[in-house]
């Protein structure tokens, strides 16, 4: 299949450009190496809020027309923030890939306009106000919060109406000037499309870019333990999640994610041994990874009265998968697996997208299907057990629980 | 991309559609089995949604994990999601196992072994879902809606009501799938990397077996008051809905419709989004869509906000469906179109997109239609048919629906 175009502008913006040509159509996009981790306390929330900014007016678009552009190419587009990293992203037809590129590129140097500023404020109120009606938001927001408290991940991507309140267009001019400099930006474009025409292109639309301070100097976070609970009424059920420290992004650990599917997901042991026995309804595992740490997350959503059960029957998962490790057959499924949705992949431009940004940005170079496939399949019984003594998924770790409960009591 | 579909009985009896997707590195098996939620006895609500938990839980072969086991041994993934008026199975997998995947799927369809333990597990599973649903504000909109629009038959909710599920068990499942898992019930639509002959000797084989029996069909009753109805929770935005009466599938103006939900919603520049969010700032999530049960067809619109802006919010969503009539432009015209026609080369282009497609338009129609002929439809649209669709479906009989503090008008 594909192979990749690397190319670094003379402003520091790195490109990287994987062509499907048996495609019709190309997603491309601006990712900018900052998020939530990188904001000043009394900011918190600024990155998610600059995101919406950058859709509301440059110098020479107002939003209606940023809008408008957006329609009349028939992209799918949107843009999404985390604690590392903001996204922007369209995807359209081949033939309007070049005015896709010139929009987003505008958008990148939004104008910030006042009063469009404090009519989006109003919208990123309701955005929070939304999640906080969610269990799982409300679950992931105190377990972010508490793995990593005293560390810049503990902050929420949101933002809260304490610190977005407040908030002023100036700090988020100084946030942005310090933060979307090129040097500290990705463009990607996955599907058909030449890519010098690309490359070209992207050139001559990011020129005139300034420079910012860019790049993250932060010691590597280090995960909490213990318990961390919050009692709301008005929800029905129990959220809770027990957490241990994994490998982080940059580790790049395929067997931690063999892991979580022996886990969890379709014919795994928490779906039969906790969700099929009617422990609960959604139960399962993931690894949460950050650039620099890593968390392995057990989880359930059940009654309140069950959560004790759920809390036993994940345990009971962890350490029998623990002390026994997984059978043959369990990772030769996973494989089976990754290689059916890794073909899947490789007909849709805009997973490709994704995947791509994320491996240039945290491994600092592509990596094709082939390539991670063949990483999977390398992956042996042996090497999950010695993933599993390395990064043990069982003792005490951190409990998050939220729900109607003030529970586990004590 | 002009491709050939192939649509033929097979099993005698069994529609059969068939769209290979060169270059594609996937194959997708879709079947639809009539029946779903309209097939309930008015006493046993939730019955086809524990069928769907139930059904891949173990065959007269194979228990429920050596069929997990079976499909995981070519990487095959099956899923089955139970809808008003049908059940929808789907496998995908790499070309060289779709085989294999259909004959798994001919075994779950027609041996199920339905054991006690398992319906009782899906049973106890589905009574907690239905409790976790009071966590889902959208959840509850949308249960709601449809209850409020469509009435006791099409506006089930899948996960019935705590009295039903009570009555569910083994013998009522296995009764109810038997008389409806039948040759004559079944559409079948296959797209991707496919060797049409070699799958449909699979179809003939994994299903042949099964009693050809009758399409049996509900008579949907249309069902629409104008009603307010809200459902009082603790929550910081409330959830508004409203509904009104749209085109069926099948009508020669649903491109028309499409269209007109395209104007309301259909990016960022649509009105919806422009006036409701981007003006007002009133909302996050405000949007319009649109569904067709068989010769029917609903439009909602719906949006969340703080209480204490929701009587604007409200107010502003009614002046956008009554402006549409009024200031129609030939630029939002063309954003409309280009949105739905560039679609069909972005987010249209995967093999189980294209599966659904041909399973929806023969469910709707009868037959399968090329997408170019469908995007030829909607190129056609005009502001005048525009007017015209506004105009001989007037939007007087609004059913409205709230979810949270307080409703309308008492916030």
């Amino acid at each position: 299949m594909a192979s990749f175009i690397e190319h670094k502008l003379e402003n520091g913006l790195r490109i990287c450009l994987e062509p499907l040509s048996h495609l019709p159509s190309a997603a491309c996009g601006f990712v900018v190496l900052t998020g939530a981790r990188d904001e000043r306390p009394e900011e918190e929330g600024v990155s998610h809020f600059l995101e919406h900014m950058s859709f509301k007016g440059t110098t020479r678009s107002s939003w209606e027309r940023i809008n408008q552009r957006f329609d009349e190419l028939g992209s799918k587009y949107n843009a999404f923030t985390s604690h590392e990293r903001t996204m922007y992203y369209g995807w359209v037809p081949s033939e309007n890939l070049m005015p896709q590129i010139d929009l987003l590129a505008e958008m990148m140097r939004s104008a910030l306009p006042q009063e469009e500023f404090d009519t989006e404020k109003k919208v990123v109120l309701e955005e929070i106000a939304m999640y906080r009606d969610s269990l799982e938001s409300s679950m992931f927001d105190l377990a972010s919060k508490e793995l990593f408290a005293g560390s810049p991940l503990a902050l929420s991507v949101l933002g809260t109406e304490e610190t977005i309140g407040p908030l002023k267009r100036e700090q988020m001019v100084d946030y942005y000037r310090r933060r979307y400099g090129p040097e500290n930006m990705l463009f990607v474009a996955s599907g058909r499309f030449d890519s010098d025409a690309v490359i070209a292109q992207v050139r001559e639309q990011t020129a005139g870019w300034e420079r910012g301070e860019g790049g993250r100097s932060q010691p590597a976070p280090k995960m909490q333990t213990g318990i961390a609970k919050q009692q709301i009424g008005k929800f029905k059920q129990q959220a809770l999640m027990l957490c241990y420290p994994a490998p982080s992004g940059e580790d790049d650990d395929v067997r931690v994610g063999v892991m979580a599917r022996i886990l969890s997901g379709a014919n795994s042991r928490i779906f039969w041994e906790v969700m099929q026995r009617g422990i609960c309804p959604d139960a399962g595992a993931f690894h949460l990874d950050y650039n620099d740490t890593g968390v392995f997350v057990l989880y359930g959503l059940c009654e309140p009265e069950r959560a004790d059960s759920v809390l036993a029957a994940l345990r009971e998962q962890a350490e029998k998968l623990s002390a026994d490790g997984p059978t043959e057959f369990e990772v030769q499924r996973v494989k089976n697996s990754v290689r059916t949705q890794l073909a899947r992949d490789g007909d849709a431009p805009m997973r490709r997208l994704l995947q791509v940004a994320t491996d240039v940005e945290i491994l600092g170079a592509p990596r094709s299907l082939e390539a991670a496939l063949e990483q999977v399949e390398a992956v042996q019984v042996a090497d999950v057990r010695a993933a599993l003594e390395e990064f043990p998924i069982t003792g005490d770790g951190m409990l998050v629980s939220v729900g109607p409960e003030d529970w586990p009591a004590g | 991309m002009q491709r050939e579909i192939t649509q033929q009985k097979v099993a005698g009896a069994i529609d059969f559609l068939a769209e290979p997707m060169p270059g594609f590195h996937t194959a997708t098996f879709m079947m639809r089995i009539e029946g779903g939620l309209c097939s309930e006895p008015a006493d046993q609500l939730g019955l086809a949604y524990v069928i769907e938990q139930a059904l891949d839980k173990g065959t007269a072969r194979r228990s429920a994990r050596e069929l997990a086991d079976a499909f995981d041994a070519v990487g095959a993934q099956m899923a089955v999601y139970t809808g008003r008026q049908g059940w929808v199975l789907v496998g995908s997998s790499l070309p060289e196992h779709l085989t294999t995947a259909i004959e798994l799927i001919g075994e779950v369809v027609c041996e199920p072994a339905f054991p006690e333990e398992v319906v009782q597990t899906a049973v106890a599973l589905t009574l907690q879902e239905l409790s976790g649903l009071e966590d889902s504000p959208r959840g509850l909109l949308r249960r709601k809606m449809t209850q409020q629009v469509y009435g006791p038959i099409l506006g089930r909710h899948m996960l019935g009501d705590e009295e039903s599920l009570a009555r569910v068990d083994a013998a009522r499942v296995r009764e109810h799938f038997a008389r409806l898992a039948t040759r004559s019930a079944m559409t079948m639509a296959v797209a991707g990397k496919i060797d049409i002959p070699q799958i449909r000797e699979s179809v003939e084989q994994a299903f042949g077996a099964l009693p050809e029996g009758e399409r049996i069909r509900e008579e949907i009753t249309p069902h629409f008051p104008a009603a307010k109805g809200h459902i009082t929770k603790d929550l910081e935005q409330t959830q508004i809905g409203i509904s009104f009466p749209g085109v069926g599938y099948a009508d020669p103006s649903f491109a028309t419709e499409q269209v007109m939900l395209g104007v309301l919603s259909g990016g960022m520049s649509a009105r919806l989004f422009a006036e409701v969010r981007e003006k007002l700032g009133l909302v996050y999530w405000v949007g319009a869509w649109h569904e067709q049960p068989r010769g029917l067809g609903v439009v909602h619109v719906g949006a969340a906000t703080k209480p204490e802006r929701c009587a604007k919010t409200y107010e502003t969503l009614l002046r956008e469906i009554a402006r549409l009539s009024e200031d129609l432009t030939e630029e939002e015209l063309e954003r409309a179109k280009t949105g739905i026609v560039a679609e069909s080369t972005t987010s249209g282009v995967s093999v189980q997109q294209r599966a659904n497609d041909l399973m929806v338009d023969h469910f709707h129609l009868g037959r399968a239609v090329r997408a170019e002929e469908k995007l030829d439809e909607i190129r056609r649209v005009t502001v005048d048919d525009i007017r015209g669709y506004l105009k001989e479906h007037p939007r007087d009989s609004l059913s409205v629906v709230t979810v949270g503090p307080a409703p309308l008008g008492e916030d």
